[in-house]
């Protein structure tokens, strides 16, 4: 692997900064409809980190996806 | 980034990350409960019912209500008058003197309509938490040094947010890499989390800070604002005569149609002058209402002096307080805040765990983990 430049270093976590901010200020701005927006907007950087952090192990060395599953619990 | 600049942030990063780590585990463990505070309060200690009266019945005059009020407190004097949010009910807040501490001050609620008193307030676990939170009960100089904390918790975001850029450099987005050294795992985990929680930790962070200036903030608004307005007429002595509140409430509100009176500060207390009855005005949109437009009426003679909004510090440090608390947008978003705090609180103890579990050696080994992340 190559380094990455900032844009894609950078991409999915200004988007989820960006739906952040954006959810910060839906709630200021009204209730009802505004609060639901919020609510999702905030949201989703938690659904990308919950995905990620459940997702099985990616890396190419070791652990891939079917030596994960047959590690006893 | 060559490999200097890159240790450079990394001392940034672990000085400030280790000096506020213990307060800011503090502050996301109380903030965690006090999230639902509203909540667990109802739950506790239920509203007293009020008298059920017509649909309609007219407010008492706010004069009658401080009449009532100071008969059940003999000896004090009025300091606050505030309004709540969903019933009718007035609260009042009264101590001996305009510069009491909070804990000589007395605390009731009158029944808007009929003058009646709520039952006594019952101070509870959470205002213990919110103690805890504020200034860990230590007082003013302990608030204004969490405060300081904050800041230092910013200054770690930003350094954690540089030194990201070269520990993804060969990583996508969301690697975990299992299977390797424990270390390795909570490092990751720790960057993973770091930036997704970045936006909502620093505007929580910033709010809160700003939320331990208020008596400085509000101090500097005095000295500016509220000075112009004292000397613009003459003044005569304040008695024990004094103007009508009702009237002082009514001259203002005819100033700011459309608005609610959210809380009049008596004079001589932090929020006024030593000669005004300050009523502050709310919008009733969820914007709006969070800034205050005040209105300051001579507590001598009646004359309503001036309504003017405030300077922008002073919004700034009112639109502050909503944007730490989260109370602003419902349930959901309060469910949102407890899980962000949550997060905070694996990014801080994983940052402790990466530095108490550190190879040993010099810095340069932390710094060789972050450049050569990916590798191999």
């Amino acid at each position: 692997m190559s380094h990455k430049t900032n844009r894609r270093i950078f991409g999915v976590p200004i988007l989820l900064g960006i739906a952040t901010m954006l959810g910060l200020g839906a709630g200021l701005i009204g209730d009802g409809g505004w609060d639901t927006a919020a609510g999702l907007l905030l949201a989703a950087p938690l659904v990308v980190t919950a995905w990620y952090w459940r997702r099985p192990s990616v890396s190419p060395a070791r652990g891939s996806r079917s030596q994960r599953f047959t590690i006893p619990a | 980034m060559t490999r200097g600049t890159i240790k450079a942030w990394y001392l940034v990063h672990k000085w400030t990350s280790l000096i506020c780590t213990a307060f800011l585990l503090m502050l996301c463990v109380t903030g965690l409960p006090l999230i639902f505070h509203h909540e667990i309060d109802e739950w506790l200690d239920p509203p007293a019912p009020l008298a059920a009266l017509p649909a309609g019945t007219p407010p008492l005059s706010l004069d009658t209500i401080l009449a009532r009020a100071a008969a059940r407190a003999p000896g004090n004097i009025p300091l606050y008058l505030s309004f709540d949010d969903e019933r009718p009910i007035v609260y009042v807040t009264s101590g001996p003197t305009p510069d009491a501490a909070p804990a000589q001050m007395h605390f009731m609620g009158l029944d808007a309509r009929t003058g009646e008193a709520m039952p006594p307030y019952v101070s509870g676990v959470m205002d213990f938490i919110l103690k805890l939170h504020t200034d860990m009960l230590l007082g003013f100089w302990a608030e204004i040094f969490l405060g300081f904390m904050g800041l230092l918790f910013f200054a770690a975001i930003v350094s954690g947010v540089v030194l990201y850029a070269p520990f993804m450099a060969k990583l996508d987005f969301g690697t975990l890499r299992r299977g390797r050294s424990k270390r390795l795992g909570w490092l990751d985990r720790h960057n993973l989390l770091g930036i997704v929680t970045l936006v909502w930790a620093s505007v929580v962070g910033v709010t809160g800070t700003i939320n331990t200036f208020v008596v400085p903030i509000t101090a500097i608004w005095k000295s500016n604002g509220l000075a112009e307005i004292m000397a613009s007429e003459t003044r005569t002595p304040l008695g024990t005569q004094r103007a009508s509140v009702q009237a002082a409430l009514d001259a203002v509100q005819r100033k700011a149609p459309g608005m609610k009176p959210q809380f009049i500060a008596f004079p001589g207390v932090v929020f006024s002058s030593k000669h005004h009855y300050a009523v502050f005005m709310q919008g009733t949109t969820p914007l709006t209402s969070k800034l205050l437009l005040p209105g300051f009426v001579d507590a001598a003679t009646g004359r309503l002096d001036a309504v003017t909004p405030m300077p922008w510090y002073m919004q700034a440090m009112l639109l502050a307080q909503p944007l730490h608390f989260g109370d602003y947008g419902g349930l959901a978003m309060k469910i949102v805040w407890a899980l962000f705090d949550i997060l905070t609180i694996i990014v801080l103890g994983s940052g402790l765990y990466l530095w108490i579990c550190r190879r040993g050696g010099p810095s340069d080994q932390r710094v060789r983990e972050v450049v050569m992340a990916g590798e191999t």
